[in-house]
């Protein structure tokens, strides 16, 4: 079975709003034809001052302790708690040393020294100068999940969550329960013993997904919920639009979450799906919902189209318009392009549903032809109406010295003519009686009077 | 389940199971095949523009209107939302009157173009009735596209209605429609002759709020006007967060008080 891995990792809103950088971490990739997927959260404790560090460890960690193995194992062998317990001894063993090593290169910096000196009683302060208590200000958690061709497995210690899509669409949370994590408390590798809550879980099957995702996440929905559920969906759907393992759009997706979800954590995603060809196949309800939904995207994109092509045609000739009609042009050749493929895809889900294919013509133009003739005949009859005739006579001679009567004499002859409402004559004609119109309404009013007086 | 997580999962339910279907989490990829872009998933703000293009409205008034839209696309695009999708409509009325854009259009592909003012005189009803048309989501406000924030609607006009006896019926009827009871609504008296309180009261009807109606001459401070509170009220529209309608109750004004230049009597009593 054919997967993709994707990862993401933004910054949270509380981070960024008190000039802290993000500290979770992820990572995803393929090791001798074994797909993994990775995140880790560096705990947001001022005594956890390079967590983000120790979560990319965290992660390097993984890759490095994978690496070893999937060479040397058969696939079927990955799959087992025997394995599996020693995967997870050796990550641990891995990401020790690698925060040693940094240790050793980035002794603690003054600034940090002071920061513990006020947070820490003598004897940890003790600790963590002479280098005993090192690992802690690298606390992070981890998950990982991997899949081969004889199934999947993951590992999880500390908070975040794991999420197996099976190949019938269900959703599953297939890891223990851990017993340890509560409230804000979570396992950690920086842990003395983090072999104790260091989880896992593996399957036989061949998953639609599998979903990882760190607390700032998890803790923004219901537990296990459908929320969680139809957000990493979301996120599935759109990271895996693109062959390429990091989307600007899935970014982009997360940075809205951050500034959505009231927890204002890091937040991290990671998965490995099986490629758009393999997924489901959808009922036929999601189909014609689906279905909908493009075909109303398409109406709208041909709507533009039009929108801006008569707007195109209006600035035909008219000087000092070049960049304005370069722009339109633009705007029309990217949505035929938008056009094209949502046409295609409606006509793809037509087919299935056993429909007919979306119309060539989506957008009627209005007949304008109609437009004028209509408006000389609304004339005519609102001026007949309104104010009555003799009364009008008379003001329209007291106001401009015109004949009001032989105007709309005029009018009514005029609307006798078969194409009486498109010549520069009538036009004009109308313009006069517009204008008389108005200028009696005025006159009507500082008179005192009101339309139905006498 | 605390408050702030009930929230955030009403605002991504409808996006993926319909409300109908929340509790099967067997529904899955769609098939389409069709990438869904952030933008997509932004909820929309339509904000309507009825402009008066009737004979009086010719010369310096249409011209700082045209002046005004020129900059609102500019300002509204330079502030690009990843939480709302701004989308574009205009209705032209005089005697008749006529959508520009079939359906409201995307910020982004909307390109402006000068209005035009037609020798024409004023009407309401027609506007109001094709208004009325419009907000439904058969037309405007279709769901398959999206959640919306209630509508932005900003009524421009220099004069009194000539069919007096038939807005009122066609207003009514507007009246009815929960979109545009929802939405926020302005208006904009452009002019010296439409500054009485005639005009406002009639306009007040319209918006529903008496603050919600200003006046303007036709000079620089009709643009400023027209500018001003279509930013400031698209803001605040979509500074809300998504639950499918605006925080504030239809017609909250952004302004804090009535104009005195068309509700006199309530500044001299």
């Amino acid at each position: 079975m054919e997967y993709l891995s994707f990862h993401s990792s933004r910054i949270g809103k509380t981070h960024l709003l008190s000039g802290l950088p993000c500290q979770d971490h992820s990572a995803d990739g393929t090791l001798n034809g074994i797909r993994y997927a990775v995140v880790a959260d560096g705990h947001g404790h001022r005594r956890h001052f390079r967590s983000q560090t120790g979560a990319r460890l965290a992660c390097k960690a993984v890759v490095n302790a994978l690496k070893v193995y999937v060479e040397a194992k058969e696939p079927e062998v990955l799959l087992t708690d025997e394995f599996l317990n020693v995967l997870k001894q050796d990550i641990c063993k891995i990401w020790q040393d690698e925060v040693l090593l940094n240790f050793a290169e980035f002794p603690w910096t003054d600034a940090e020294v002071d920061e513990m000196r006020s947070l820490l009683d003598e004897e940890e302060l003790e600790r963590l100068l002479d280098g005993r208590d090192a690992l802690i200000p690298y606390g992070s958690t981890l998950c990982m999940a991997f899949v081969c061709s004889e199934g999947w497995a993951a590992v999880q210690l500390g908070d975040g969550c794991i999420v197996h899509v099976s190949s019938d669409s269900v959703y599953n949370w297939p890891m223990p329960e851990s017993v340890l994590n509560q409230g804000n408390r979570t396992a950690s590798l920086c842990m003395q013993e983090p072999m104790r809550d260091f989880r896992h879980c593996f399957g036989k099957d061949h998953p639609a997904a599998l979903l990882l995702c760190t607390d700032g996440i998890e803790k923004s929905f219901p537990i296990q919920s459908a929320g969680i559920a139809s957000f990493l969906h979301w996120v599935w759907k759109n990271a895996c639009s693109t062959e390429s393992n990091r989307s600007d759009e899935l970014d982009r997706m997360l940075d809205t979450f951050t500034q959505r979800s009231a927890i204002g954590d890091d937040v991290s995603v990671a998965g490995i799906v099986t490629a758009p060809a393999l997924q489901p196949k959808p009922s036929e309800a999601q189909l014609k919902k689906e279905f909908e939904r493009v075909f109303a995207q398409l109406v709208e994109t041909e709507n533009t189209i039009s929108f801006n092509m008569r707007r195109l045609e209006r600035l035909r000739g008219v000087a000092g318009q070049s960049e304005l009609e370069a722009s339109i042009r633009l705007t029309i050749d990217k949505k035929r392009q938008t056009a094209g493929d949502l046409r295609a895809a409606a006509t793809r889900m037509a087919v299935e549903l056993g429909l007919p294919p979306p119309p060539e013509v989506l957008i009627q133009e209005p007949d304008r032809s109609k437009d004028s003739v209509h408006r000389a005949e609304s004339h005519t009859q609102q001026i007949a109406e309104t104010p009555t005739d003799s009364d009008a006579t008379e003001l329209g001679q007291k106001v401009d010295g015109s004949d009001a009567r032989t105007t709309k004499q005029e009018c009514e002859t005029e609307e006798s003519e078969p194409n009486g409402g498109h010549n520069d004559e009538v036009l004009e004609m109308r313009t006069r009686i517009n204008g008389w119109i108005e200028r009696v309404r005025l006159l009507w009013r500082k008179l005192g009077k009101t339309d139905t007086d006498n | 389940m605390s408050e702030s997580q009930d929230s955030l999962w009403q605002g991504w339910e409808s996006e993926f199971f319909g409300g109908a279907d929340k509790d099967s989490l067997s529904k899955t990829v769609p098939a389409s095949g069709v990438r869904s872009s952030v933008a997509d998933n932004r909820q929309i703000l339509n904000i309507l523009f009825m402009i008066d293009v009737s004979g009086s409205m010719r010369g310096e008034r249409i011209a700082q209107v045209n002046y005004a839209m020129e900059n609102i696309i500019k300002e509204l695009r330079r502030r690009d939302d990843v939480n709302s999708a701004i989308k574009i409509g205009i209705m032209e009325f005089s005697d008749e009157a006529e959508w520009v854009t079939s359906q409201p259009v995307p910020l982004e592909d909307f390109p402006f173009t000068q209005i035009e003012a037609k020798p024409w005189i004023t009407c309401y009803a027609k506007a109001f009735e094709l208004l009325n048309q419009k907000l439904r989501r058969e037309e405007f406000l279709n769901p398959n596209l999206g959640e919306y924030f209630a509508p932005l609607i900003l009524f421009i006009t220099d004069g009194e209605p000539v069919d007096v006896s038939d807005y009122p019926a066609a207003l009514n009827k507007l009246k009815q429609n929960g979109w545009f009871k929802k939405s926020s609504r302005y208006a904009i008296a452009v002019g010296e002759e439409s500054r009485n309180e005639e005009i406002g009261m009639l306009l007040a009807e319209f918006t529903g709020v008496r603050e919600n109606v200003r006046y303007a001459d036709e000079g620089d401070a009709l643009c400023s006007l027209i500018e001003f509170i279509t930013v400031r009220a698209s803001e605040v529209q979509t500074s809300m967060v998504s639950s499918g309608e605006s925080g504030k109750k239809a017609g909250d004004s952004i302004f804090d008080k009535p104009d005195p230049s068309l509700f006199s009597s309530m500044f001299n009593s």
